[in-house]
Formats: C-alpha cells, sequence, structure tokens
C-alpha cells in the first residue's frame, strides 16, 4: 500500500470530531448568527461552552483577509480588562477539512446595547457617572502601553445587565484598528485616510472618541452625520473639532470643559488617560479651542481660493495635483510657508523639492504627483501620508494594502506599488529620521520602507513585489493564496499541512505556487531566496522552471514538514508528467518513469528529484538524441547507396571472378604440368 | 616533360609485341625440331589462337586463363605422345581419339565456363550480402524510431533533405 493510499485510509476512518470546537470547548455553531456583534467583515456566532452550560458567549469569526490588532489581543489574553467585555478563548477553529478560521470567544454582555436616540438622549450624570468611568477605567489598563482600543462608539457599548447598572465596552481587537469607526469619531491625524488605512493609532485617538462618543451620547444622534466624511474633515480643519461636535447643543460648563480637553484637535495637547481619570480635580486651566490647524499670518492662493491653514492647503493640493505642482515650482509655497507660517525648516525642504524637480519633463505626472505628496506630508505631518488614490495614517499602510488586495482595487495596489517602488515613501522615512523625533511622521518604519523598496526592484519575479510587500507589513496575515485561503494559513508548517491536504484531495490538480504562496514562503521561511530567484528567473513552464518549484516544496519538506507528504507528491507528478514527456528516448522515459514511481511512494519531494534526476537525463537525452539522429541518417544513406549499387557490385564481382578463373586456371595448369611429368617422365 | 600519347585500343593484345615474338621463335624452333609435338600441340590449342585472334579488347585475364586451362588439357596428351615416341603416326592416331580432343578442348570449355560462371556467382553473393546489410539497417533504422518516437522520423528527414 502506498503512502497515498494509507493516507487516504486514515482520514476516512478518522472524520474529525472537533469541527466548530476551539480548544476542545468553546463550540462555534455557523447556523446561529448574532449580527449585533458583527465588526466589519467578521461575522458573529453563538457559542455554547461545553463544560458550562450556563456561559452566555458569542464568537467573532474572522474573514480570511482579517487583520486582528495583535498588541491589544496579547493584554487581552492575558488579563481581565475592566469595563470591556472578556475574551474568553482565540484561536484556529476547523469548520471543514481546510475550512479553518480565526476565532476570538467573548462573554456576551447580559444587558442591552446602549442605543441612543434623538429623543431619549443620555443624561450627563448617566454619562459622567456610569458610562466616562467605566470606559476611563479600561483605558487606564491599555494606554499606558501605549495600546489603544480604537472601538470606543455608541454601538459597540452594552448595558452589564438589565437593570443598566454599568457598562462594557466592546472588543475593538478582531478588525484592523479604526475601520469600523464612524468618521466622525476619528481624530484630524486619521480623518482623512482610507478607512482601512487609518491605523492602530495612538491612546490620543481613544481620547478623541470618547469626547464623540460623549457628544454622541448626549445628543442622541451620531454627531454631525448630516456631513460627509470630507467636509467633516474640512469643517474640522476649519471651526475646530469641539466647536463643529457641539454646535447645538446645551452642555454643562463642566462637559464642555471635558470636552474641550477630549476633542482637541492637536494631539499634543489633547488630554491623555490620566488626566481624564481625574479631570474634576486637576483641571485649573480650562483648555482651548481653536481651529483644527495652525493658522499663517498671511494668505496664499491656490485654485483661485485663499488658504491660511496648511492642511487645508494640503487637503486642496491634493484634490489638484496639476495645480498643486505648478504652485510647488512657482517658488510660492515655500515662500509662503517660510514668511507665513514661519516654519523655516519645512520651507527649505519644500524648495529642495521644487529644486529636485528642476529639469525633470514637463507634465510627467509621475513626477509631479511624487513632489506633491512629498509637499503635503511637509505641509500636513501629522495627518496621514497621500499619493494619488492612497492615504494612510501612521502604521495604516499594511492594512489598507490587504484591503486592496481583498477588494481587488486596481487604483489602490498600483498606487502602492507606485509608492513603495519610486522610493518615495522611503525618503520620507530617511529625511524623518534625521530630524528631531518629536517632529517624525511614522507613517512607516524605516525597516519596512526600506525591505519594500527592495521588494519592489524585482517586483516581476514570484516571492517579491506588491504580495511581498503585504506579508512584510502585516506578518500575521494568514497566507491569501487561491490554495491557502479560508484557511488561516499564518505559517510555513500551516503552509505545507494545508496545501497537502488539498493536494490530496484533487489528486494534485490543485497549483501550490502561485503569487501569494511564493511571497508567503520568501516572508515566512529562511534560505529559499536562491531557489525563488532561480524560478523567477526561468522561462516561465520551462523544465528549469519546473524543477525549481519542486527543489522549492522540497527544501519546505525538509524544513518543515519531514514526514511523507503524498499529496504534494501527486502535484510533483502533475509537474512532471509533461516534463517526462520532453524525454525523446522511449527507454530511458519508461526508466526514468518507473524509478519516479518507486519514489513517489516514499513520499519525499527530494527522493523524488534525485531519483528522477531530471535536468541531468534531459541534457543527456539531448546528446543521445543528436547522435541517433546522424546515425540513422548515416544508416539511410548508406542503405540507400547500397540498394542504388548495382552496376558496382557487378564490375566488383566481374574483377573477383576474373581473379578468381586466373587462380583456378594456374592452378590447373601447374598440376597438369606437375602430374604430367611424374606420370610420364618419373 | 611531355606526356606518352595513350595507346589507341587500350591494354596491348596477346600476340602482339615481345610475347607475340617469343612465342612465335618457340614454334618456328617446335617445328624444326619436334613436329609431331608442335602439331599436337597446335592442335589442342586451337580454341585459345582462335581466342586471341578474335579478342578485340580488353579481356587479358579471361584469355590467359582460356589459354593455361587449354595448356593443361594439351600436356597429358603430349605426355602420351611422347610415351609412345615422336612420330606423326602418333599423332595422327592421338588426333584421331576423341578423347583426346575432349581433354585438349575440355580444358578451355571449363576455362569458358568458368569465365562466364563464377562473376555471376559472385555478383550472387554479392547481392545477397548487400540485401542482407541494408536488411539490417533498415532495422536499425526501424529501431531507432521506435525509440526516439515519431518526430525522430521527421528530423532524419530533414536531415537527409539537402537545403535548397
Amino acid at each position: 500500500m502506498t503512502v497515498t493510499e494509507e493516507t487516504i485510509l486514515r482520514e476516512d476512518a478518522n472524520p474529525d470530531k472537533s469541527e466548530g470546537l476551539l480548544n476542545g470547548r468553546f463550540r462555534v455553531d455557523l447556523s446561529a448568527r448574532l449580527n449585533t456583534f458583527d465588526t466589519g467583515m467578521n461575522q458573529a456566532f453563538k457559542v455554547t461552552d461545553i463544560r458550562n452550560s450556563d456561559a452566555d458567549l458569542f464568537a467573532i469569526v474572522a474573514n480570511p483577509y482579517n487583520v486582528h490588532r495583535k498588541s491589544l489581543l496579547a493584554v487581552m489574553e492575558s488579563r481581565t480588562i475592566p469595563g470591556m467585555i472578556d475574551l474568553r478563548a482565540r484561536g484556529p477553529v476547523t469548520f471543514g477539512p481546510a475550512d479553518i478560521r480565526d476565532t476570538f470567544v467573548f462573554d456576551r454582555p447580559k444587558g442591552a446595547r446602549v442605543v441612543p436616540d434623538a429623543e431619549n438622549p443620555l443624561s450627563e450624570k448617566q454619562v459622567l457617572e456610569k458610562i466616562l468611568p467605566s470606559i476611563t477605567e479600561t483605558l487606564l489598563i491599555l494606554h499606558p502601553g501605549e495600546i489603544p482600543h480604537r472601538g470606543i462608539r455608541a454601538d459597540n457599548l452594552f448595558y452589564t445587565d438589565e437593570s443598566r447598572r454599568g457598562v462594557l465596552l466592546g472588543e475593538g481587537v478582531t478588525a484592523p484598528g479604526g475601520s469600523v469607526q464612524p468618521a466622525v469619531y476619528e481624530p484630524l491625524e486619521s480623518a482623512s485616510a482610507h478607512v482601512f488605512g487609518r491605523g492602530d493609532g495612538l491612546p490620543g485617538h481613544d481620547i478623541y472618541a470618547l469626547g464623540v462618543l460623549i457628544v454622541h451620547l448626549l445628543g442622541g444622534v451620531l454627531p454631525r452625520a448630516d456631513l460627509s466624511d470630507e467636509d467633516l474633515y474640512v469643517q474640522k480643519l476649519e471651526r475646530g473639532s469641539y466647536t463643529l461636535l457641539t454646535e447645538g447643543l446645551a452642555l454643562s460648563s463642566r462637559v464642555a470643559e471635558l470636552l474641550r480637553g477630549a476633542l482637541q484637535d492637536n494631539p499634543y495637547r489633547r488630554w491623555d488617560v490620566t488626566m481624564l481619570a481625574h479631570w474634576r480635580e486637576v483641571v485649573n486651566d480650562p483648555p482651548k479651542q481653536g481651529p483644527g490647524d495652525r493658522i499663517a499670518t498671511g494668505s496664499i492662493i491656490f485654485d483661485e481660493k485663499e488658504f491660511l491653514s496648511p492642511r487645508l492647503l494640503a487637503h486642496a493640493m491634493k484634490k489638484k495635483p496639476g495645480n498643486a505642482y505648478q504652485l510647488l515650482e512657482s517658488d510660492k509655497l515655500s515662500t509662503w510657508t517660510r514668511n507665513a507660517l514661519h516654519d523655516a525648516e519645512t520651507a527649505d525642504e519644500i524648495s529642495d523639492i521644487a529644486l529636485s524637480q528642476t529639469g525633470a519633463a514637463p507634465g510627467h505626472r509621475r513626477n509631479e504627483m511624487t513632489a506633491v505628496a512629498r509637499a503635503c506630508s511637509l505641509l500636513d505631518p501629522r495627518g496621514v501620508f497621500w499619493f494619488r488614490d492612497v492615504s494612510f495614517a501612521r502604521s495604516g499602510l499594511g492594512n489598507l494594502l490587504v484591503n486592496a488586495i481583498q477588494m481587488d482595487m486596481a487604483s489602490i495596489k498600483s498606487a502602492i506599488a507606485e509608492l513603495l517602488e519610486s522610493g518615495l515613501l522611503l525618503s520620507v522615512v530617511i529625511n524623518d529620521s534625521v530630524g528631531p523625533i518629536k517632529k517624525r511622521r511614522g507613517w512607516i518604519s524605516y525597516a519596512d520602507a526600506s525591505h519594500c523598496f527592495e521588494h519592489m526592484k524585482s517586483k516581476s519575479d514570484p516571492g517579491f513585489g506588491l504580495e511581498r510587500c503585504l506579508y512584510e507589513l502585516n506578518p500575521d496575515v494568514a497566507c491569501l493564496s487561491s490554495i491557502t485561503l479560508g484557511s488561516n494559513v499564518r505559517n510555513m508548517r500551516q503552509f505545507i499541512d494545508i496545501i497537502e491536504k488539498k493536494l490530496l484531495s484533487s489528486g494534485g490538480s490543485d497549483n501550490p505556487f502561485d503569487r501569494h504562496s511564493a511571497a508567503f514562503i520568501a516572508a515566512k521561511s529562511r534560505g529559499v531566496g536562491k531557489i525563488l530567484i532561480q524560478i523567477g528567473s526561468a522561462e516561465p513552464e520551462s523544465v528549469t522552471e519546473a524543477v525549481a518549484r519542486l527543489a522549492l516544496f522540497s527544501a519546505l519538506q525538509n524544513m518543515y514538514h519531514p514526514a511523507p507528504l503524498p499529496g504534494l507528491c501527486l502535484w510533483a507528478e502533475a509537474v512532471l508528467r509533461p516534463v517526462f514527456g520532453k524525454i525523446r528516448s522511449r527507454l530511458r522515459r519508461e526508466i526514468i518513469e518507473q524509478r519516479f514511481e518507486i519514489a513517489k511512494k516514499s513520499g519525499s519531494l527530494e527522493n523524488i528529484l534525485s531519483a528522477t534526476d531530471i535536468q541531468r537525463q534531459l541534457k543527456a537525452d539531448e546528446k543521445e538524441y543528436s547522435q541517433a539522429l546522424t546515425m540513422a541518417a548515416m544508416t539511410e544513406k548508406t542503405a540507400a547507396h547500397l540498394e542504388h549499387a548495382v552496376e558496382e557490385r557487378k564490375m566488383a564481382a566481374a574483377r573477383y571472378g576474373s581473379w578468381i578463373t586466373a587462380v583456378l586456371a594456374i592452378a590447373s595448369l601447374a598440376t597438369s604440368m606437375m602430374v604430367s611429368s611424374l606420370y610420364f617422365i618419373g | 616533360m611531355a606526356k606518352k600519347p595513350v595507346q589507341q585500343g587500350g591494354t596491348p593484345h596477346i600476340g602482339q609485341g615481345k610475347p607475340a615474338f617469343w612465342i612465335m621463335i618457340f614454334i618456328a624452333f617446335g617445328l624444326v625440331l619436334m613436329p609431331p609435338t608442335m602439331l599436337i600441340l597446335l592442335s589442342g590449342m586451337i580454341p585459345s589462337i582462335v581466342a586471341v585472334l578474335l579478342n578485340g579488347n580488353g579481356a587479358g585475364g579471361n584469355l590467359a586463363a582460356l589459354m593455361a586451362f587449354n595448356l593443361a588439357g594439351v600436356i597429358p596428351v603430349i605426355g602420351i605422345l611422347w610415351e609412345r615416341g615422336q612420330t606423326f603416326a602418333h599423332a595422327f592416331a592421338l588426333l584421331s581419339d576423341v578423347y583426346m580432343w575432349l581433354s585438349m578442348f575440355g580444358g578451355a570449355g571449363i576455362a569458358v565456363f568458368l569465365t562466364w560462371a563464377v562473376p555471376v556467382c559472385v555478383f550472387s553473393l554479392y547481392e545477397l550480402q548487400a540485401k542482407s546489410t541494408v536488411g539490417k539497417l533498415y532495422r536499425q533504422r526501424q529501431k531507432l524510431i521506435e525509440e526516439w518516437g515519431g518526430q525522430f522520423a521527421a528530423d532524419i528527414r530533414d536531415q537527409s533533405t539537402p537545403a535548397e
């Protein structure tokens, strides 16, 4: 019995009884949806605790593209956080042979969701005495470790019980930071970013969101729901968040004071959690509010409008990069920054950008975009980084890239690819690194920018390009290869296990090597770089490429799964059969196929490669074919010559016949003379 | 150095040149010294003499073979003559014996037969050998095609066909 047959029999005999079970205890019921607890694209389901039937739990089952928040998860797994729903368990749950999903099991709040409405808003007393202390208690655990919750919003707040004695903050760990938040809850640092590019943010993001939550609960409706996301951002900049969001609300002086501190648009002046915990005692100097940005002493005209705020100007420039480039080239921007903003350092950098464009081909869109993006990043250093269709806040690029790949957003993918490939982001990071720490903008780390720049150099090769950047920027994202999608593959061992299962069930017809799997392998394993380069440099569908692919998986088998892998061997057969077909010698082909069949039974790709030694065999075959061709041609020529050489043979026969006759004649004459002389004389 | 002119008619005929001269001397001396022997010799060698006279071109080897066989048949008859005594009576007695003629002309006949039959036999052997070799070559070619596949046959044709 072969290894393949044994494996199939074993799997048939032992059907997985742990389907839908987490840690052998929590059974997730995919038929019982709990929409209330859905977060973004992750769905919530009912959970039964096998050991405690009284436990009221729910599970959030992550979608395959989901990137959870690792830092917050680490805290939630290590301890119970007061004021927040408790994470009971987390891990991959198997729902089918290759259907494995990352699952988070939480305690289900006994009370209902805190749902304010315009007619029944919450009272100041409820907010300040029940909700604010509860959330502050949670943040006091998280913020000292610089870990924001990023899920503070009205629809993520639940009563602890039916009598509404207290509140619990919902989870903020399963979805990418800020991706579920309404735009109004986002501070100016991330408000104009793409939803999935808002990033994990800083503790200040939570304080701001808490301020908006208070306004939401007191007003009963989502603040400024009448404005679009863009108008909201512009008006926050023009008027300041506090003024914009509290407009029309009758607030007591103490709530107004609290909101002034929490809704500060300047993150350095925004309150922190310690201030929030003691705000009644420590505030002697009430925080001042104003526009969301510094105001210049003089205006600059762009696109027929006057601008006093650099952030608003940057926002307008992003909308019309062609005009913005002209402004940059004219040096007016640099002059305005120096004279009206009194920021000589930024003015010098803007001048450098304009100077670096001297001599560039006019209208060269890529150069213009790059220059405008750099200038905007200088004008709005605390805001989002913008380039073409891409905008992301600090640490938000990775999630944005995952989302672009999930949604197959070509424009965003191409913009990110260009951003990483052009070195624009790397140059911004390098510029940051030479300045003071406080001025560092931190959109991406130097290491990430540098690695991505390198990976984009060989973007067309498997194991490099945008896919590689995806796995480098998001070390926790599951492998998004078509063969492993939906199987929650996060490391090489799991990768090998899953492709083995898939290949075994498909008889080796699936393809375990695509751009995503190559990038995943390159990012997660060591020592396979040379093989990936070989694959990249080989002609597609060539023997070299096929053998290099097998060599790659052979190396992976040796490193991560030394046991027999019959599924991979079936795939190897599918890859090698066409290669065997290229062997011209029937005998050699039969021998190689026999050797392959024997090696296949071992379940080892290395054995298959060494037994078939296909490249050397093909070379020998080619050489022998050439020799055989020459021999056959000579044979044919000789045969044809012999067939047509009748006259030559006749002439030769005549010559030889004459010679024989002459010999016989001389012999008979001599004999006659001898015999006669002996007879008559002797 | 000027080339010698090529002799018309190819190789020199038997009876021409020096050999013919010495044969004539031998015959002249023979007729004087032992006329009965010369009678038997000239009578027995008639096929060779006829062949020499009729030989237009070439076949010197065959003529020599004919003469050798003819002489081989004549020598025993001359031996008998010498044994009985060299007289014309004995010479005529021998010439009247049909077996003596059979012996003398039989040698020439054997020579003619061998001259015709041996090349035919040799040619037949050559043909058989060539056919066997051709068969062997075709079998070898067929084996190569079986080993290397249909494309191989096409490639052989391409290689065998001279480029236009």
